[in-house]
């Protein structure tokens, strides 16, 4: 986006450093001068066309140099109709240079611009005609927004270019892959071609260029239509041989392009043919290899020895063989050694008499004689004596201690195993009483019935039958086992309470004794 | 040495706890639930840890009055029906009255009112802690629900009054359930110490045997204390474990009815008895099968593997035998409870309305009362929330009077994290002016103010007609309940338009207190002394 702002600032006002530094009064004498130098350089470019060889270095240099002074005429012309040097045309003067080399864009001067400068030439003609310049500013600057698109294109044109420099055969294949491309290359050429020739032409015309502009021409309408209508067929006829050419490098380029295709797919062909027969001989010779082997490692018994193993075998023998060496020379020196201690033990013998009479000599003197050690004896004695006395009486107290430890442990044993029993009984007891209870509180027809079976945990207040006196003094005991409402009087027990674990679960019905019958 | 008591003065049930301080010892180390002596099944005086069913038997004749779980046993029985009441917290504030016959002389009737019968609990409760717990008790917080009006709340601080108590304090359920979470809440792993540092809506969920209560709070914490704003709550209802059992009991029957004839053909004796088996084993198979589900309650699998068989006879032989509870029998029979628009959520709806939040805007829920044990509760909690809403479980059956005895000790001292709770009730107290009903005190009153009320005559009279009600709105009178009136005569004479200017003042017991030039005209503290034969001729226990 950048570079498409910085071209469309370019078009639409642009000028060279040196316009800004000295801006041109625009004049019908020196807008002569100066189309007729573009058409000079025009018509010279036709003719150095010719004579540049394409593709050479030459020819691009020759391009690139003429594109810049026809850049700087193209400004000089985009922007002088105004005649003016105005502040606002200068910062954007300056701005679009700045972009310029800040994206570093090349101008290049491709179909669109040629366009462009047809359009502007005719714009300068009508302006110059009013010698009214600032009122067609505006009309100015609007085509050249929209050819933008159209330049585009020609900025991919210098990569295009460079390769040709480099010319080597084998990078040809890798140039027949873009074949879209190919119109787009034939642009360039032209241009080359244009650039080339006028190059040298425009580098000297640039000074006087100044010196033209200075000078004053009076002012002829009717030669610079003419000029300009002339301009305008050169124009065509320059864009009619472009064209030409382009159809003709683009066909010379197809075909060597066609060429070097054929070639390649030739050359495929034949490493192809080339790679399948050396493949398969490869092929072959391995697996040969491969069988042989095979066979070989099938030949070698399983049992054999790994290097690793054999090696270490090795080495155990080797050990061997060394202590059995050993042994050999001890067996050799045997009888020397025999003779040796026969010899010493001759020796101690002697040795040991001396030594014995020595010692003998010795405790006569110093140990003690025997009433010492019968004393000695006697105090050992005691002393055992004593001890065991001590351990016989500790023996009294402690299987006294031990005795009284077991009939504890056979107490505790019996304690232990009795309240197991009680606890044993109690947990019954009050499993029995839970689940008597369960039943009596979710089944009570079937309690009854069955009730005989938890007779241990069942037990009742009032048995069936019984007669109850119910007082002011007594009512609030009695009342939590009688399921009716009690009143004062005598009561008589139709079904008994029946209290699981010590719990109410089952109230006693009763019947009031008629009171009739009490007063009777 | 001191003592700070905390009751849970619960509609089925009492619990106790106590500080007992003696040192300096951390305060939350010496909190601790105590026994209740009190007249066993069996006639046997014995105490009972698990508290004291809230159930009374009265015995005229022997001047006698029994309260926990011999009452208890004879109220279930039916073997006196006139002389055992339970419930009493529910009948409490209004003018209901129980008429108890003399034994040997059925005719004789004596009447009670509830206020009294809820003393003789809290004696029983007094009784009992006298014989644990040396030295006075130094501060009493009891527990009323949220729902409690103006009147209701009156008539308990005079039940306390009646049974001895002093320095008495009442607080909610809901709250009191808070102010112990906000104190245990750190040795509760899952909480960061931070959690309150930034405000957060805790929702409250009570549900107990018979009643629903759902508060919502706004809760920061406040330099080591708490800054509690009471953001709605629900009305009390009804509901709790006794409608689930009963649904339970209503399956079993229509499996039982579906083989068998109806128990419809049955003497009304014999449906009792019927009845009355079925919803004890639709308890008992509710709670066996709750017991397994928790014990596999992360492996779905097994979950829904699990199931209770129930066996029973239901009367004459006649058996439901082999019938499954499972995972999915039950969520289908407790549809119409635990569904997205069920029972339990409804409420939860209506609060999140009043107290104009979403559901989204919960942080925390405490999950309390002894059916929030029950897994399909927190189940269906869970679900309405979602996963990003904490349910603490707070089921303990001692939460409320633990949080009851940390607000007494709270009263003198500074151990323990406080709560700075801005208040409000469920409803409004409205003053009668002819036919109009004047909101005098709206259900978001400041505690501890005051004011002036222009009562203006509506045709010439030397009388003031002070009448006040309690109630949501006076857009609809019938619906607004009578607290207390006076007939006042006036010294002077005043003509039709004239004004008269009453001084009202609200205490932080929320009692209500009206006078006219200097004389008390009427207070919501009903002090009236119906001569109290029960607490003091009668022998308790």
């Amino acid at each position: 986006m950048d570079i498409l702002k910085a071209t469309k600032s370019l078009f639409s006002k642009n000028k060279s450093e040196d316009k800004t530094k000295e801006p041109v009064q625009k004049t019908p004498e020196n807008i002569d001068m100066t189309i007729n130098e573009i058409v000079n350089n025009l018509e010279n470019l036709n003719k150095e066309i010719q004579e540049i060889p394409k593709k050479s270095v030459a020819h691009n240099m020759v391009a690139n140099d003429f594109e810049y002074q026809l850049t700087k005429v193209y400004d000089f012309l985009a922007v002088n109709p105004e005649g003016t040097n105005d502040q606002e045309l200068n910062k954007q003067i300056i701005a679009s240079n700045e972009l310029i080399e800040l994206t570093g864009a090349k101008i290049k001067f491709g179909k669109g611009r040629i366009k462009t400068l047809k359009n502007l030439m005719i714009n300068i003609k009508a302006k110059s005609i009013k010698t009214e310049p600032t009122k067609v500013e505006p009309t100015k600057v609007e085509p050249t927004k929209v050819e933008p698109t159209k330049v585009e294109p020609t900025k991919v044109e210098p990569t295009k270019v460079e390769p040709t420099k480099v010319e080597p055969a084998k990078v040809e294949p890798a140039k027949v892959e873009p074949a879209k491309v190919e119109p787009a290359k034939v642009e360039p050429a032209k241009i080359k071609e244009i650039g080339g020739s006028s190059s040298h032409s425009v580098y000297s015309t640039a000074p006087k260029r100044e010196s033209m502009v200075q000078k004053v021409i009076p002012n002829n309408k009717v030669e610079l239509t003419d000029t300009s209508s002339n301009l305008t067929s050169i124009l065509s006829l320059v864009e009619k041989g472009l064209k030409s050419l382009i159809a003709k490098s683009t066909s010379e380029f197809a075909n060597k392009v066609d060429n070097i295709k054929h070639f390649i797919s030739q050359v495929e062909r034949s490493l192809d043919q080339k790679l399948d027969r050396n493949v398969k001989a490869t092929i072959d010779a391995s697996t040969k290899l491969h069988n042989e082997l095979q066979n070989v490692s099938k030949s070698i018994p399983k049992d054999i020895l790994k290097k690793e193993d054999f090696s270490f075998e090795l080495g155990q023998q080797f050990k061997k063989l060394d202590s059995l060496k050993d042994v050999s020379e001890d067996l050799e020196s045997l009888p020397a050694n025999y003779k040796s201690i026969k010899s010493e033990l001759a020796s101690i013998n002697d040795k040991l008499d001396n030594v014995s009479t020595s010692s003998v000599k010795k405790s006569s003197v110093k140990v003690p004689k025997h009433e010492k050690a019968v004393a000695d004896l006697a105090t050992y004695m005691r002393d055992g004596v004593e001890q065991l006395e001590n351990m016989s009486r500790l023996y009294v107290e402690t299987i006294a201690g031990i005795e009284s430890i077991e009939i504890e442990r056979a107490q505790h044993t019996e304690q232990l195993s009795k309240s197991k029993d009680e606890g044993i009984k109690e947990g019954t007891q009050r499993g029995e009483g839970l689940l008597a209870k369960k039943i009596a509180e979710q089944f009570p027809t079937e309690f009854e019935e069955i009730k005989s079976i938890f007779s241990s945990v069942i037990s009742f207040e009032y048995a069936v039958g019984q007669a109850v006196e119910v007082t002011n003094e007594n009512k609030n005991g009695l009342m939590p086992y009688f399921s009716t409402e009690l009143e004062l009087g005598e009561y008589q027990v139709i079904s008994s309470d029946i209290l699981i674990a010590g719990d109410i679960v089952v109230k006693a019905r009763v019947e009031k004794v008629a009171q009739s019958t009490k007063e009777g | 040495m001191a003592n700070y008591l905390g009751i849970d003065l619960g509609t089925t049930e009492t619990t106790v706890s106590v500080i007992e301080i003696e040192g300096f010892e951390p305060p939350l180390e010496k909190l601790r639930t105590l026994n209740i002596y009190q007249y066993d099944e069996k006639h046997v005086f014995d105490r009972d840890d698990k508290g004291l069913s809230s159930s009374i038997y009265i015995d005229r004749d022997n001047k006698k009055v029994y309260t926990g779980r011999y009452a208890n046993t004879l109220y279930a029985s039916g073997n006196k029906p006139l002389n055992t009441i339970r419930s009493v917290k529910t009948r409490i504030g209004g003018e209901s009255m129980i008429q108890v016959p003399l034994d040997s002389e059925t005719q004789n009737l004596s009447s009670y009112d509830m206020t009294e019968l809820s003393s003789l609990l809290l004696k029983t409760v007094i009784n009992s802690v006298s014989k644990q717990v040396t030295g006075a008790i130094d501060e009493v917080t009891i527990t009323i629900p949220a729902g409690f009006n103006s009147d209701e709340r009156a008539a308990t601080m005079k039940a306390a009054k009646l049974a001895g108590f002093k320095h008495v304090h009442l607080l909610d359920e809901p709250t009191a359930v808070l102010l112990n979470y906000l104190n245990i809440k750190d040795d509760l792993d899952r909480m960061p110490d931070d959690y309150f540092y930034t405000r957060k809506n805790v929702l409250v969920y009570d549900i107990g045997g018979g009643t629903l209560d759902i508060s919502i709070a706004k809760v920061e914490d406040n330099y080591g204390d708490f800054k509690v704003d009471i953001l709605g709550r629900s009305k009390r209802m009804d509901f709790g474990g006794d409608d689930i059992d009963k649904r339970i009991a209503a399956y079993f029957l229509s499996e039982f009815e579906k083989i068998n004839s109806s128990i419809e053909t049955r003497t009304i004796e014999e449906q009792a008895v019927i009845v009355s088996r079925i919803v004890s084993q639709a308890e008992k198979a509710k709670v066996s099968f709750n017991q397994k589900i928790a014990k596999v309650a992360d492996n779905v699998r097994r979950r829904e593997r699990a199931k209770e068989p129930v066996n029973f006879e239901i009367i004459d032989n006649l058996k439901i035998t082999d019938l499954l509870i499972t995972d999915n029998i039950l969520k289908d029979i407790l549809s119409p409870i635990i569904s997205s628009s069920g029972t339990l959520v409804q409420p939860i709806k209506k609060s999140l309305r009043d107290s104009e939040l979403t559901k989204e805007d919960i942080d925390l829920v405490i999950l309390t009362g002894g059916t929030g044990k029950f897994y399909l509760v927190e189940e269906t909690l869970s679900k309405f929330f979602g996963d990003n809403v904490e349910i603490i479980d707070f089921t303990e059956s001692n939460a409320v009077s633990k949080g009851a005895a940390i607000h007494s000790y709270n009263q003198d001292e500074d151990e323990l994290k406080k709560i700075d709770i801005s208040d409000i009730m469920s409803d409004s107290i409205f003053i009668k002016n002819g036919a109009n009903f004047d909101k005098l005190i709206s259900h978001d009153q400041e505690l501890d103010s005051s004011g002036v009320y222009s009562y203006k005559f509506l045709e010439g009279s030397d009388r003031l007609d002070v009448f006040l009600y309690y109630g949501e709105s006076a857009k609809d009178p019938a619906k607004l309940t009578e607290i207390t009136g006076v007939f006042e005569t006036l010294k002077d004479y005043y003509r039709e338009g004239d004004i008269v200017e009453l001084g009202w003042t609200f205490d932080s017991n929320k009692i209500l207190k009206i006078s006219h030039d200097g004389k008390e005209l009427i207070t919501t503290n009903d002090m009236t002394d119906n001569g109290n034969e029960l607490i003091n001729n009668f022998q308790l226990n």
